[in-house]
């Protein structure tokens, strides 16, 4: 079933839903940061060691690095 | 009898892991724990089938609107990746105790391409519903199962002697192509 939407109206339902879709992640991904661990949680992060999934959030490569932001300090 | 020829075709005939190869990075990283591994199945199976389910009426909703051609992977991106992080704010605050179970394995699913694979299989395959819940289900389940054979494989190659150049990812790919060469004798079933 389409719905009759001129060019225009889907150029603009496109973007429209693309932004929405932006702002749903950022907003879910800002909810989710801001949620503390249940009590007892183990943390990934500080014992990960990584391994080849590098996108992952517990991967080192993805986790502040305090040893370089500490060498700028002291620059 | 056709539910169960997409059960089976997902499941071992035409495995995600091993016929298609997706899904390898997690395939690699999980599986020297056989508990990880487990965990990593569960969690997929969940966030898969959930995510399916999700793009299955948000496909239904960009064909009404005539967009579905261009916009379906940026946004079956989009939805999965905040579905994703939607699943673990609600396991947080509302079921801590599964969130300590599964909660580990939610980031590495985020990137998954298992997920949105089977997404836009279900759009190409025209699925209904019910056959999307089927195939999804049995893609995830595919992929556990193939996931913890293989943990136990690694585990035992483990305390096995070999030439240094084979340790590691090395025996761990050639297992893999041993596997996938197989399953391929599933393949030749036809429902």
């Amino acid at each position: 079933m389409y719905l009759l939407i001129s060019e225009t109206g889907k150029l603009l339902g496109s973007i429209g839903v693309v932004v929405v879709c932006v702002f749903l992640f950022v907003g879910t991904y800002l909810l989710n940061k801001k949620t503390k661990k249940p009590e007892g949680c183990i943390d990934p992060s500080e014992y990960c060691e990584g391994c080849s999934l590098t996108s992952c959030s517990h991967h080192p490569s993805n986790q502040p690095n305090e040893e370089k932001e500490g060498e700028k300090e002291n620059d | 009898m056709e539910l169960f020829g997409i059960a089976f075709t997902a499941l071992l005939g035409s495995n995600i892991i091993l016929s298609r190869f997706l899904g390898i990075c997690p395939f690699l990283g999980v599986s020297k724990k056989t508990s990880s591994a487990v965990g990593m199945g569960l969690a997929l199976t969940c966030v898969v089938v959930l995510s399916a389910i999700i793009c299955f009426f948000l496909d239904k909703l960009l064909v009404a609107l005539g967009l579905a051609s261009y916009l379906e992977l940026i946004v079956f991106i989009l939805v999965i990746a905040s579905f994703v992080q939607l699943l673990e704010f609600f396991l947080k605050k509302y079921v801590p105790s599964l969130y300590k179970a599964l909660g580990v394995y939610l980031p590495l699913i985020t990137t998954n391409c298992v997920v949105l694979q089977v997404c836009l299989d279900l759009v190409s395959n025209e699925y209904n519903l019910l056959q999307t819940i089927v195939y999804s289900a049995s893609i995830a389940v595919g992929y556990m199962l193939i996931i913890v054979i293989f943990s136990h494989i690694r585990t035992r190659l483990d305390n096995q002697e070999m030439p240094k150049a084979f340790k590691g990812s090395a025996i761990a790919l050639i297992t893999a192509g041993l596997m996938a060469m197989a399953f391929y004798a599933f393949s030749g079933f036809s429902f």
